[in-house]
C-alpha cells in the first residue's frame, strides 16, 4: 500500500493533456452543479446523484483510455460518462428524457451509456459493475489488441458480494481490469468507518492475487500515475489491479439528500482541497498556460453546457407507444 | 302408404349391421311383430320385427352385405299397395334424400327467428351462431338458458362481437313468456283436413292436449283451459269430423283418430313431441290409444268419464246424439250429461245444435259413434294396456255419471282416481273449480304414481 | 383494542406498526441499508439521521437502540441472508430491501434458503422474517428502481405475500406480518408513502389472506392490486357516470389468496377485470384470471380482462411511464368495450 506523493507527475504531461484534463474537469463540475440546480427547480425527473467533486478520478483514469476500452460506472456516473466522451447534449437530453437522449430517453440519470464508447453504463445497482467489467476484460484478453476496462466503484459496493466474485474471476484468469474504487467516505448516509470491515479497500487486493494502491483521489495527476501503471500492466498482459482513490462528494448520496450525516466543517475541509482549483494552481504555477487561457476555457466549459441545456430543452419526448420498443432485437 | 325398414341402430356405437338372413321372401305377407330378418352387429345377433302389416316388396340389402346404421334395408308395402319398380326407387331416392338433409341440418344450427322479431332479425341472428359453428354465447349465458330452457340459437346477441350474454338469454325467455301466454286460436292443416285448434301458455311450460269427446269440441274445456294457460303450454283441439275442424269421409275408429292425433301433434312442432294428455268421454279412448302406439310420446295421461274402460255405454245418449240435431233432442242428451238440471242452458243448447247442423257435422257423428260404441258397447278396451302402464295416471269420474259408469274409473286399478261428487259425466263443467284443482296438482307433480 | 380514528400517512402507518411490534416483541428487530442512518457520526442527534432512504423508520434508532435498529452495508445477499439466519435462530427480524428491483442480488437468500428451509426440513424448522420492500413507478427512477415484481414472489412456494393500498392497510397488514411464523414479504408501494387516510390507534391487526371489497357494485368487478386500487377507484367514479357500476376488490395479499371474495363477487357481477401494475407474463393477474375461469366458468358474461403494464422494463422519460403504469382511463376504456 502506497500513497503517491502530489504532483509528483506534473512536469512529464504535455500542456494539452493538461489543459484537456482541466477542461474535463471542470466540464464536470459544471454540468453536475448546472444539473443541481435544473432538479432542484424540478425539471429532472427521478434522482440524480452528483460527482462534484470527484472529478480527479473519472478525468485521471480516462485520460488513458480509448474508445475501444471499457468502462462500467454506477449510479453517480455522469462523471465518468464525461470523461469517456459521452456526448454532452445527449447526457443532457437523457436527464429530460427526450427521444434525443443517450438512451432515447429510456434510462434517465442511472443508466445513461454509450456502448459504441466503451461506456458500459451507469448503473442502479450498487455492485452491479464488477461481473460486467469483468466480462469487458474477458473480452478484451480473447481480442488480444490490448483493450482493458475499467470498474469504477464506491466503498459502498466494496461490500458487496460481486465484489469478491469480479475480483476473485479477474484474478484467476488474469484478466485486464483496473478496479478504481472512489472511496468518498460514505455508502449513502453510512461512514465507512462503520461499513468495512478493513481499514482501506486496497487491503483487500492481496486476497485476489492484484496490486492494490490507495492514493490521494483529489489530486489528478497521483491518479492519472497510478492509473498510468495499472492500465499498462493490464495492456502486457499482466492482468487486474486495484485502485483505491481517497475522495469525496460534495453534494448528498442523491440531489435531496440533507445530508445531515456529515458536518459543515468536513466539507470545507475538502473543498478548500478541490482537485479543480489545484490543477489549476499548478499549471499557473509552471507556466503552463495563462489564468486568460484558463479562463477562456471556463468559458468554453460554460458555454457547451448551456447550449446542451438549450439544445435538450426543445428536444421533443418520445411517443407514449415507444415505451413498448427497445425490449429485444427480435420477438418473437 | 309404404314402409322403409332401415339398419337398426342398437347402442351409441353400433355403426353398421351385417343382414345374416332373411327370415322373409319378396311378395310375403309380414304381420306387425314378426320377425323378418336377423341382423348381426358387433355385439350382438338378433331378430328385427316387422314395424308394419303389408308385404315385404323390395329387399335393398341382402344375405351376407352390410349397411350403415340408418340405411334403408327393406320396403314393405301396404296392405293391399302395389308398388311398381320406380315408386319403389322412388321412395328409397327420397329416404335417402331426407337423411341427406337431416344430417345437414345437424351440423347448422338452424337460424330460427327469434320470438316476436321481424325476418329482418334474422342476420343479428346469424352473427351470434357464426359460420356454421359454436354458438357466440358467454359462459353464464349458457348456463342461464339452459336452466330456463331457452334455445341459444333463438337469442340475438347483444354483447361484443354479437355474443349472447345473460341479459339477452333473459330478456328471450320474458319475450317468449309475454308473447305466448296469450290464446291463439289458429287453424293447421294435417293430411289435407284442417284442424281448427286454441293453443295458450308459455312456450317452455309442460305441454299438455286435451282431447273431447263425442258430440263435443273444443269448447268443452272452456272453463278449464284459463286454468292451465299461466302454467302450462295447452292446447285443445276440434278432432277431426267435429267442432269447427274438417268433417271429411274418413275412418272415425279410435285407432285412426289416434293416428291423427299424433299427426296432428306432429305438425304442430317439435315442442309437442312429448306431452301429457287429457282426455274426456271417447277423447279419452282416443287419449289410451295413442298412448298404446306412442308410450314414449306421453308424460302424463289423465283420464276424464272415459271410454276405453269397460263395454258399458248408455244407449239412450247414443240414440239421442245420432238424432237429428233438434233442440228437445240436445236437451235430453244434456240432461243426461249432467247430474244436475241447472246446467242444460239454452244457450249450450243453441251451440251445439249450431255445431252438429254443419255440413258433414252429423255424418261424421254417426261414423265415429258407429266405430266406437256400434251396437250400444265398448268395442275398445285399454284395461290390459294400463296394466303395463307406468307412467303418471290420474282418472277423475263424476259420482252420478250417467252416460259410463263410475264402476270404469276403478276397472283398470291403476292410476290415482278422483271421483267428484254431484257431477255427471262432464265433471270438468259441472265442477269446474274442484276438477281444475285436482287437474293442476296432477300436471304439477314431480314424481309419477302408481 | 383500536377504539379512536385518526389521520395517518402511509409511511407514518408503517412507522407505527413497526413501533408498536417492537414494543411488544423484544425478539422484533430491524435491518437495512440507511434505516437508522448515520452509524458510528459521533455528532449526528439520531433524530437528523436518515430513518430509510424516504424517512419511514425515522425515529426507531432513538427508542431502541442501535442493537435492535441495525444499518447494514449495501450487501443484500449478505443482510437478507443474515436475517434468514437470525429468524431461523429465535429472532424476529424485519428486514429492508430498499427497492424490490434488488431482490436479484439476494434471491437465493429468499427463495432456496429462507422459502424453502421449512419444508426442506420436515416443518422443524421456520423463518419468521418480514422483508420489508418498495415497489411502483411514477417517480422516474427508471428501470432498477421501479419494478413491482410480486408476482415473482407470489410464484414461489414458502413466501406469502402481502400488497397494502392504504394507510390502515398498511399497518394491519405489516402488524399481521411480523406476528406471522412464516417468511413474509410486504410490498409498500413508494407513490403511496405521501398518502393520508384513517388508521385506527393502538393495536390493529388484519389477517392475511383477506380480501377487502373498496366499492360495492354490480355490473363488473375490478380487483386491483396495490397502488391500482386508487387507480380503479378513480375509473368507477367516471364508469357512474356512464351507467356502470363497478365492485372494486383488493386483495390485499396475494399469497395467501381470498379466493373466495373474488370468486362471490364474479358470481355477482359477471365480470371481471384485474388491474395489475406488474409486468403481465406468469403475474399475479394472470394467476387471478386462471382461477375464476376455472371456478367461476358459468358466471362469466364477458371474457377476463388484464389491464398491466406492458412486458418491458420501466422506462425513464415521463410521458413513457405514465403510458407503462395502467391509468384509469384505460381501465373505462377496457370496461367499456368489455360491456359492448
Amino acid at each position: 500500500m502506497t500513497v503517491k506523493d502530489a504532483n509528483a507527475s506534473a512536469p512529464t504531461l504535455d500542456k494539452s493533456t493538461l489543459l484537456r484534463m482541466y477542461e474535463q474537469m471542470k466540464t464536470i463540475r459544471v454540468f453536475e452543479e448546472r444539473a443541481g440546480k435544473e432538479f432542484a427547480s424540478g425539471k429532472v425527473p427521478g434522482f440524480v446523484h452528483l460527482y462534484a467533486g470527484e472529478e480527479a478520478v473519472a478525468v485521471g483514469v480516462c485520460s488513458h483510455l480509448t474508445d475501444d476500452d471499457y468502462i462500467t460506472s454506477h449510479h453517480r456516473g455522469h462523471g465518468h460518462c464525461i470523461a469517456k466522451g459521452v456526448n454532452l447534449r445527449e447526457m443532457v437530453a437523457e436527464l429530460l428524457g427526450r427521444e434525443a437522449g443517450a438512451c432515447r430517453g429510456k434510462g434517465g440519470s442511472m443508466h445513461i451509456a454509450d456502448v459504441n464508447k466503451g461506456m458500459l453504463g451507469a448503473n442502479g445497482i450498487v455492485g452491479g459493475g464488477f461481473p460486467l467489467a469483468t466480462g469487458a476484460g474477458l473480452t478484451a484478453k480473447y481480442n488480444g489488441k490490448g483493450q482493458v476496462a475499467v470498474c469504477f466503484f464506491g466503498d459502498g459496493a466494496g461490500n458487496q458480494g460481486t465484489f469478491h466474485e469480479g475480483l476473485n474471476l479477474a484474478g484467476i484468469w488474469k484478466l485486464p481490469v483496473i478496479f478504481v474504487a472512489e472511496n468518498n467516505g460514505y455508502a449513502e448516509s453510512t461512514p465507512v468507518t462503520y461499513h468495512m470491515s478493513c481499514r482501506d479497500i486496497a487491503d483487500r487486493a492481496a486476497g485476489y492475487n492484484m496490486p492494490g494502491v490507495t492514493i490521494d483521489g483529489l489530486d489528478v495527476f497521483a491518479v492519472y500515475e497510478a492509473a498510468g501503471e495499472a492500465i499498462a500492466r493490464a495492456r502486457r498482459g499482466e492482468g487486474p489491479s486495484l485502485i483505491e482513490c481517497k475522495t469525496y462528494r460534495y453534494y448528498g448520496h442523491f440531489e435531496g439528500d440533507a445530508i445531515t450525516y456529515r458536518t459543515k466543517e468536513e466539507e470545507e475541509s475538502y473543498r478548500a482541497r478541490d482537485a479543480i482549483a489545484a490543477l489549476r494552481r499548478s499549471i499557473i504555477k509552471r507556466q503552463i498556460a495563462t489564468e486568460a487561457e484558463l479562463d477562456a476555457i471556463d468559458a468554453q466549459v460554460q458555454n457547451s453546457i448551456d447550449l446542451a441545456w438549450e439544445y435538450a430543452e426543445a428536444a421533443p419526448y418520445p411517443a407514449p407507444e415507444e415505451a413498448l420498443t427497445d425490449v429485444y432485437v427480435k420477438y418473437p | 302408404m309404404a314402409t322403409i325398414l332401415s339398419m337398426p341402430k342398437w347402442g351409441l356405437s353400433m355403426k353398421t349391421g351385417l343382414v345374416v338372413e332373411w327370415l322373409k321372401h319378396v311378395g310375403d305377407g309380414v304381420q306387425e311383430g314378426d320377425p323378418i330378418v336377423e341382423i348381426e352387429s358387433e355385439k350382438a345377433t338378433n331378430e328385427v320385427d316387422s314395424p308394419t302389416t303389408g308385404t315385404l316388396r323390395y329387399i335393398v340389402v341382402n344375405d351376407g352385405e352390410s349397411a350403415a346404421v340408418s340405411e334403408p334395408i327393406a320396403v314393405i308395402s301396404a296392405p293391399g299397395e302395389e308398388l311398381s319398380d320406380e315408386q319403389v326407387d322412388a321412395l328409397l331416392r327420397e329416404d335417402a334424400d331426407q337423411r341427406r338433409k337431416k344430417a345437414e341440418a345437424l351440423l347448422r344450427p338452424h337460424a330460427a327467428t327469434p320470438a316476436g322479431a321481424a325476418p329482418s332479425a334474422g342476420a343479428s341472428v346469424r352473427a351470434a351462431t357464426g359460420a356454421g359453428s359454436r354458438i357466440n354465447a358467454s359462459p353464464a349465458a349458457r348456463r342461464l338458458a339452459q336452466e330456463l330452457g331457452v334455445d341459444l340459437s333463438t337469442v340475438t346477441g347483444t354483447g361484443p362481437g354479437g355474443m349472447i350474454g345473460r341479459e339477452d338469454v333473459q330478456r328471450a325467455a320474458a319475450a317468449e313468456q309475454e308473447a305466448t301466454s296469450e290464446a291463439e286460436e289458429k287453424t293447421l292443416a294435417v293430411d289435407g283436413v284442417n284442424i281448427h285448434y286454441l293453443v295458450a301458455g308459455p312456450l317452455r311450460a309442460p305441454h299438455v292436449m286435451f282431447v273431447h269427446g263425442l258430440g263435443g269440441s273444443l269448447s268443452t274445456w272452456s272453463l278449464n283451459l284459463p286454468a292451465f294457460a299461466g302454467q302450462f303450454r295447452i292446447c285443445a283441439l276440434d278432432m277431426v269430423g267435429a267442432g269447427a275442424s274438417d268433417k271429411p269421409a274418413t275412418d272415425y275408429s279410435i285407432a285412426a283418430q289416434a293416428e291423427f292425433l299424433a299427426r296432428f301433434l306432429d305438425a304442430l312442432g317439435p315442442d309437442w313431441r312429448s306431452v301429457s294428455l287429457v282426455g274426456h268421454s271417447l277423447g279419452g279412448a282416443v287419449a289410451l290409444a295413442f298412448a298404446q302406439r306412442y308410450p314414449e310420446r306421453v308424460e302424463r295421461l289423465a283420464l276424464v268419464d272415459s271410454a276405453g274402460l269397460g263395454s258399458d255405454i248408455d244407449a239412450t245418449v247414443l240414440d239421442l246424439m245420432r238424432s237429428e240435431p233438434k233442440p228437445e233432442h240436445i236437451r235430453a242428451e244434456l240432461t243426461l250429461f249432467f247430474a244436475h238440471p241447472g246446467m242444460v242452458q239454452e244457450v249450450l243448447v243453441e251451440q251445439i245444435r249450431q255445431q252438429r247442423s254443419q255440413p258433414g257435422a252429423r255424418a261424421a257423428l254417426l261414423a265415429t259413434s258407429e266405430a266406437a260404441f256400434g251396437g250400444g258397447r265398448q268395442h275398445d278396451d285399454f284395461r290390459e294396456m294400463l296394466a303395463g302402464w307406468t307412467k303418471p295416471l290420474l282418472i277423475v269420474w263424476g259420482d252420478a255419471d250417467a252416460v259410463i259408469p263410475v264402476a270404469h274409473a276403478r276397472a283398470a286399478n291403476r292410476g290415482r282416481v278422483e271421483v267428484l261428487a254431484g257431477c255427471g259425466h262432464c265433471p270438468h263443467i259441472e265442477r269446474a273449480d274442484a276438477f281444475n284443482q285436482v287437474m293442476l296438482s296432477f300436471l304439477g307433480e314431480g314424481a309419477p304414481l302408481i | 383494542m383500536a377504539v379512536a380514528i385518526r389521520q395517518l400517512t402511509y409511511g407514518q402507518a408503517i412507522y407505527e406498526a413497526i413501533r408498536l411490534e417492537m414494543r411488544r416483541d423484544p425478539r422484533v428487530i430491524l435491518m437495512g441499508e440507511d434505516v437508522a442512518g448515520g452509524a458510528t457520526i459521533d455528532h449526528l442527534a439520531d433524530d437528523e439521521a436518515w430513518g430509510g432512504v424516504l424517512g419511514v423508520t425515522k425515529g426507531l434508532v432513538q427508542e431502541f437502540g442501535r442493537n435492535r435498529v441495525l444499518d447494514t452495508p449495501i450487501t443484500e445477499a449478505g443482510f437478507i441472508g443474515a436475517a434468514v439466519g437470525a429468524a431461523t435462530t429465535g429472532l424476529r427480524p424485519i428486514a429492508e430491501l430498499m427497492f424490490v428491483d434488488f431482490f436479484g442480488v439476494c434471491w437465493d437468500m429468499i427463495f432456496d434458503q429462507g422459502a424453502k428451509l421449512r419444508y426442506m426440513f420436515g416443518g422443524k424448522a421456520s423463518c419468521p422474517l418480514v422483508i420489508r420492500t418498495m415497489i411502483g413507478a411514477g417517480m422516474g427512477a427508471a428501470g432498477q428502481h421501479s419494478g413491482c415484481h410480486y408476482s415473482v414472489f407470489t410464484h414461489m412456494p414458502g413466501i406469502k405475500t402481502v400488497v397494502p393500498s392504504t394507510p390502515a392497510d398498511a399497518k394491519g397488514l405489516l402488524t399481521a406480518a411480523i406476528r406471522d411464523d412464516d417468511l413474509v414479504v410486504v410490498f409498500e408501494n413508494k407513490m403511496l408513502y405521501a398518502m393520508s387516510g384513517e388508521v385506527p390507534e393502538g393495536e390493529h391487526v388484519i389477517p392475511l389472506g383477506k380480501a377487502d371489497i373498496k366499492r360495492e357494485g354490480d355490473d363488473v368487478t375490478i380487483v386491483a392490486i396495490s397502488r391500482m386500487v386508487h387507480q380503479a377507484l378513480a375509473a368507477a367514479e367516471t364508469l357512474e357516470a356512464n351507467g356502470i357500476s363497478a365492485e372494486i376488490v383488493d386483495p390485499r395479499t396475494l399469497s395467501p389468496l381470498d379466493e373466495e371474495t373474488i370468486l362471490s363477487s364474479v358470481a355477482k357481477t359477471h365480470r371481471l377485470v384485474i388491474v395489475d401494475e406488474d409486468n403481465p407474463r406468469c403475474s399475479a393477474a394472470t394467476d387471478i384470471a386462471a382461477l375464476v375461469a376455472d371456478k367461476a366458468f358459468t358466471e362469466l358474461d364477458a371474457p377476463v380482462k388484464l389491464v398491466t403494464a406492458p412486458h418491458t422494463p420501466v422506462p425513464f422519460s415521463p410521458p413513457l411511464e405514465q403510458f407503462y403504469i395502467p391509468s384509469p382511463e384505460r381501465i373505462v376504456a377496457t370496461i367499456l368495450q368489455l360491456m359492448g
